[in-house]
């Protein structure tokens, strides 16, 4: 079982050559796959944060004039706590 | 095609289509590596390096499809203003120039074993290494002005400038001589490779090109999400005078926590 594994492994004595192959594709998707989550993953969260900034100050009161749309996605939670977050780390 | 170029559509679109997208990648490379590595034979006259043709072909097709797209969307850039093209061919340039590494890489490992050197200065390898060059001009160039649309502007002109040499990489081999062998596939009467190897090269291409339209959109979808993130931006220090002084202090671009732009919001929590 062993024998056999290896000399598949071994490739005709072309194991050199094949692996390393395989291996620059295997690398450069994974790469591009865990790039791509994530550039999706920031965006969204930056998104949202804002517009959860946004429907909180309006909220307020205060708003009204900032130009965001009324039919925006503003996300349920604790707006007014990503505000004053954003103000902690902002000063 | 007009109804997609719709920011908004395109998003829900791709988000419907996203998780389908990821399944037939994933199902496509499981099968598609079972044939390559385990089920199909070695070649009579190259041996086992004959498997690295599953992982050449694919990433080279992939290499000039993505810049036949490149070059598409930029010709729609610039004559109809889409906004989805520049994005589009923004999101796909980096793509592309990684395929072509991995099909020069590739190549390379394949030619030291069959044509005794890893790389020679022929008309394939050539063009090939210059599609990689073009690619990275095409990113520089996008990201080389304070200004996005000029950037996008002058990246759209190079790509289709670009465009002259995808031809010629397809038919360098019958216009040159060259150690690169011929098209087995695409050509006239039919392809000339045996089906044992044909079926899983295609799976292997067909996966590759799913995984290519899958990382497509995801990058699409974070830079639509990224205009609109500076859009908001933008208009909440147009509306905040204060802020906007303070911006102007600061650069041009605010970062999400400006001072002095979080003050409303600031006082509501507190009270």
């Amino acid at each position: 079982m062993t024998e056999a594994m290896n000399n598949y492994l071994l490739m005709g004595g072309y194991a050199a050559y094949i692996w390393p192959a395989y291996g620059v594709a295997a690398l450069v998707l994974i790469a591009f796959a865990i790039d791509s989550w994530r550039r999706v993953r920031q965006s969204t969260t930056a998104l949202r944060r804002l517009e959860a900034q946004i429907a909180a100050r309006d909220g307020t009161g205060r708003g009204g004039a900032a130009g965001n749309k009324p039919g925006g996605t503003a996300v349920s939670g604790k707006p007014q706590q990503r505000a004053s977050d954003q103000q902690a780390t902002g000063s | 095609m007009h109804r997609f170029a719709n920011p908004g559509r395109f998003l829900r679109l791709a988000d419907r289509l996203q998780p389908w997208l990821i399944a037939a990648t994933v199902l496509a490379f499981v099968g598609g590596l079972y044939l390559a590595l385990f089920h199909s034979p070695a070649d009579y006259q190259q041996g086992e390096t004959v498997r690295i043709m599953y992982i050449h072909v694919p990433a080279a097709w992939l290499a000039m499809f993505a810049y036949c797209l490149i070059a598409v969307a930029s010709a729609c850039a610039l004559i109809w203003r889409h906004p989805l093209a520049d994005v589009a061919a923004e999101a796909a340039s980096p793509l592309g120039a990684g395929f072509t590494l991995v099909a020069l890489v590739s190549g390379s490992l394949w030619g030291r074993p069959m044509w005794g050197t890893y790389w020679v200065w022929d008309a394939r390898l050539t063009s090939f290494l210059l599609l990689f060059f073009l690619y990275l001009g095409h990113m520089a160039l996008a990201q080389a002005f304070e200004d996005r649309q000029r950037g996008c502007r002058a990246a759209a002109i190079l790509a289709l400038v670009g465009a002259v040499n995808v031809p010629i990489i397809k038919f360098s081999v019958d216009w040159w001589n060259t150690l690169h062998q011929p098209a087995s596939i695409m050509r006239m009467g039919g392809p000339s490779i045996d089906p044992s190897m044909l079926h899983p090269l295609l799976l292997m291409a067909v996966a590759f090109q799913l995984f290519f339209f899958s990382a497509l959109f995801a990058r699409m979808k974070a830079e639509l999400l990224a205009a609109r993130l500076r859009v908001l931006l933008f208009n909440r220090l147009r509306s905040q005078p204060s802020a906007a002084k303070a911006a102007a202090k600061a650069g041009n671009m605010p970062a999400a926590g400006a001072p002095g732009t979080t003050a409303p919001a600031g006082k509501g929590a507190g009270s």
